[in-house]
C-alpha cells in the first residue's frame, strides 16, 4: 500500500498539470489515477455548474436566465481561474485533491477570488512603484506600455466575470516574459520583471543609455524610438563586454580597438570556455555595480542563457558587431543614404486613410500612398491601418523600388538579420508573422523574379545612413 | 475538456424539466379554454431544448417557457387547436430574438414586447411578429449600438490624437 501511495504521488506531478487549467487537469488526472472516484467527480462538477448558474444570474443582473454559450464558457473560465489560484497554492497536488473532496467548491472559489483581488491590489502598487521610478529613455513602446496599456488594463480588469482575461496591449518587450500566464497574474509577473529591469537600467546615466540606443539603431538601421527593443538586454550586453574589455561595468562605450581585441580573444575559443568567461564577467559585473538584490542578481545571471547562443552564432558568422554595440564614431563609413522623411500630423494622416478606404481600386490606393506618404513611419502606419486588403498589398509593394523594399525587409526580418548577418531573402520560407502586411510582404517576395530578389538582398547588405534631405518614397 | 460539455452532461443547470411543471400552467390557461396535453408539454420541452441549442445559448431553467405561456394564453388570437403550436413557435422566436437583440433586452421585457406586438400590429401573425416587428426592433438596436461604438471610438481618437 505504501509503495502504491508513493507511486501515485509521483505520478501526480504538479509540473505535468496544465497551470492554466490546473483544477480541471488535476481532477482528470486524479480520476485517472483513482484518487477521485466517479461520485466525487460528479459532486465537484455539480458544484461547479451551480457556481456558474449563480454567476450567470449576476452577469445578467437577474434580467435573463440564458446567455450565449461563449459567454457561459468565459464565465466558467473566470470561476476556474479563481479556483485554480486557491488549488495551486498547495505544493502537493494530493492536498489539493483532498481539499476539493472535503470542502464546498463555493468556499474554495471564494478563497481563490480573495487571492485574485489581493493580487490586483498588489499589482496596482507595483505599477505605481514602477511609475515613480520610470526611466527617461527614448523608447515609445516603453512609455505607451506604462502610460496607456497598463492603466487601460487596470481600468477594465474584472476579476469576477473575466478574471482570466489579459486584455492589454503592452508592446514593450521584456527579457524574460512567460506569456502562457493569464489574467492579473500575467500582469503581476510582467511588472515584477519590469521592476527588476528598471532597477538595473537606472544604474546607468540616461545620456549613456540614449547614446547606446542610438548606436544600436545605427547598427540595425532602425529608428530605436519606434522599435520594440528591450533596453535592459542592450545595456547588460554592452556592460558585460565592457567588463571583458577591462572597462568598468558602468562604461557602455566600447572602442573599435577594444572590440577587435575582444573578437581576437574569443574567435578561436571553444564554446565552453566562452561560456566560462561570460559567467566570470557576469559575476564581476555584479560586484562592480554593487548589485546585492537576490532577484536582480538571478535575473542578470539568467541572461547568459539568452546571450550565449547569439554570441556563439555571431562568432561563427564573424558578425560580433551585431552583439557588441560600438560607439557610432567608430563605425566604418556608410555608402547608402536613407531618410526617414517628414511624418504627417495625425489629422492629415487620418484624412489620407479615409481617402484610401474610399477607393475601390488597388491602383488608386497605391497612387494616393505614393503621392501623399513621405516617411517610413507613416508608410508603416498605413500598412497597419486596415485600409489595404489582399492583392492591394501586392500591388503597392510592386510599385516600390528595390531599395524601399529592402527597408521593409529589414523591418520584417529584424530578428533573422540580428542572428545571422548573412541572412538572405532567398532562404525565406513560410514564416509566421504577426502583422498582415508582413505576411503579404513575404508572399510578395515569393512571387518576384530571382534577379529582383537578389537586388533587394544587395541593398539589405549595403550600409544605410539616415539623412534629412530626401523622402522615403522618393528614391 | 470542453467545459460546456460538462454542463450538458451533468444537466444540473437544466433542473429536471418535468412535464408537470409545464402542465401546472393549465390551471390558469383553462380559464380561457386553453390547455396543453402531456404529449404537447413534452413536445414543448423538446422544442425549448432545441431552440436553446440551435441559438447557441445556455439556459438555466424553464421559467421563460412558463412566462411565455402566462403572457399569451389570454390572447384573443390563440385558439384551442393551435395553442401548443403557437407556444412552441413563440419559444423559438424568443431565443432567436435574445441573440438578435444582442442581449440588450431582459427576458421579462422581451416577452412583454412580443406580447404587445402579437396582440396589436401583428394581429396574431407569428410571421409578422418575427419578420417585421421584431426584425425592425433588432435592426434599430443594432444601429444604435453601432452608432454608440462609433462615437466612442471617435471620442477615444479625439482624446488620443487631440483632434
Amino acid at each position: 500500500m505504501k509503495n502504491t501511495a508513493i507511486e501515485k504521488q509521483s505520478a501526480l506531478g504538479k509540473e505535468r498539470l496544465d497551470p492554466n487549467h490546473y483544477t480541471l487537469a488535476l481532477i482528470e488526472e486524479g480520476h485517472r489515477l483513482g484518487l477521485i472516484n466517479q461520485t466525487a467527480m460528479d459532486c465537484i462538477q455539480t458544484q461547479l455548474m451551480s457556481l456558474l448558474a449563480d454567476l450567470i444570474i449576476r452577469y445578467t443582473k437577474g434580467e435573463s436566465t440564458s446567455v450565449k454559450v461563449e459567454t457561459a464558457q468565459s464565465l466558467l473560465l473566470s470561476i476556474l481561474y479563481s479556483i485554480d489560484v486557491c488549488i495551486s497554492s498547495f505544493p502537493n497536488p494530493e492536498d489539493a485533491i483532498a481539499l476539493l473532496k472535503a470542502e464546498n467548491l463555493k468556499e474554495i472559489y471564494k478563497k481563490g477570488l480573495a487571492l485574485v483581488t489581493s493580487c490586483v491590489a498588489y499589482t496596482r502598487n507595483l505599477y505605481q512603484d514602477i511609475m515613480d521610478k520610470k526611466l527617461d529613455i527614448p523608447i515609445q513602446a516603453y512609455h505607451s506600455t506604462l502610460d496607456e496599456a497598463l492603466p487601460d488594463f487596470f481600468n477594465n480588469y474584472d476579476e469576477v466575470f473575466h478574471a482570466q482575461d489579459t486584455m492589454a496591449s503592452m508592446d514593450y518587450p521584456l527579457l524574460f516574459d512567460d506569456m502562457h500566464v493569464q489574467g492579473i497574474f500575467y500582469i503581476k509577473q510582467y511588472l515584477e520583471s519590469l521592476a527588476i529591469e528598471t532597477q538595473f537600467c537606472s544604474l546607468f546615466p540616461k545620456e549613456d543609455v540614449a547614446k547606446l540606443l542610438a548606436n544600436y539603431g545605427h547598427v540595425y538601421r532602425i529608428d530605436t524610438r519606434e522599435a520594440l527593443i528591450n533596453v535592459f538586454e542592450v545595456l547588460l550586453t554592452n556592460s558585460l563586454f565592457s567588463i571583458l574589455a577591462s572597462n568598468k561595468a558602468i562604461e557602455l562605450d566600447i572602442s573599435k580597438l577594444q572590440y577587435e581585441l575582444l573578437r581576437d580573444k574569443f574567435k578561436d575559443l571553444d564554446p565552453g570556455l566562452c561560456s566560462s568567461l561570460i559567467r566570470e564577467a557576469t559575476e564581476a559585473l555584479l560586484r562592480d555595480l554593487g548589485v546585492d538584490q537576490a532577484e536582480l542578481r538571478d535575473y542578470i545571471r539568467n541572461f547568459k542563457n539568452v546571450l550565449m547562443p547569439r554570441f556563439i552564432n555571431a562568432l561563427k558568422h564573424d558578425c560580433l558587431e551585431n552583439v557588441i554595440i560600438l560607439d557610432s564614431n567608430e563605425h566604418s563609413p556608410l555608402d547608402v543614404m536613407f531618410d526617414e522623411g517628414n511624418t504627417m500630423d495625425d489629422e492629415s494622416f487620418r484624412a489620407v486613410v479615409d481617402q484610401i478606404i474610399d477607393c475601390a481600386k488597388a491602383a488608386d490606393k497605391t497612387a494616393i500612398i505614393n503621392s501623399t506618404i513621405h516617411s517610413l513611419g507613416d508608410f508603416i502606419d498605413i500598412l497597419e491601418a486596415d485600409c489595404l486588403f489582399g492583392d492591394e498589398f501586392q500591388y503597392l509593394f510592386d510599385s516600390l523600388g528595390d531599395m524601399e523594399l529592402s527597408i521593409l525587409a529589414r523591418i520584417v526580418f529584424i530578428e533573422e538579420l540580428r542572428i545571422d548577418s548573412a541572412f538572405s531573402l532567398q532562404s525565406v520560407g513560410e514564416e509566421m508573422m504577426e502583422m498582415q502586411w508582413q505576411r503579404e510582404y513575404i508572399q510578395f517576395l515569393q512571387n518576384i523574379s530571382p534577379d529582383r530578389l537578389k537586388s533587394i538582398d544587395n541593398y539589405i547588405h549595403s550600409s544605410f545612413q539616415t539623412m534629412d534631405s530626401s523622402d522615403f518614397l522618393d528614391f | 475538456m470542453n467545459l460546456i460539455d460538462i454542463y450538458h452532461s451533468t444537466g444540473v443547470l437544466i433542473k429536471p424539466l418535468t412535464i408537470v411543471e409545464v402542465l401546472s400552467t393549465n390551471k390558469e390557461s383553462q380559464k380561457y379554454g386553453l390547455a396543453l396535453t402531456a404529449a404537447e408539454a413534452h413536445e414543448l420541452i423538446e422544442s425549448r431544448n432545441q431552440a436553446v441549442r440551435n441559438h447557441g445559448r445556455v439556459e438555466l431553467g424553464i421559467e421563460v417557457v412558463k412566462q411565455i405561456i402566462s403572457a399569451f394564453y389570454s390572447s384573443s388570437y390563440i385558439n384551442r387547436e393551435d395553442y401548443a403550436l403557437t407556444i412552441n413557435e413563440l419559444v423559438e422566436i424568443f431565443y432567436y430574438m435574445k441573440n438578435e437583440t444582442e442581449e440588450s433586452i431582459g427576458d421579462d421585457e422581451l416577452i412583454s414586447i412580443m406580447q404587445e406586438f402579437y396582440n396589436t400590429s401583428c394581429r396574431g401573425s407569428l410571421e409578422l411578429l418575427r419578420d417585421r416587428e421584431l426584425a425592425i426592433l433588432a435592426d434599430s438596436i443594432r444601429r444604435a449600438r453601432q452608432e454608440a461604438d462609433y462615437s466612442l471610438e471617435r471620442k477615444h481618437d479625439n482624446e488620443k490624437y487631440g483632434y
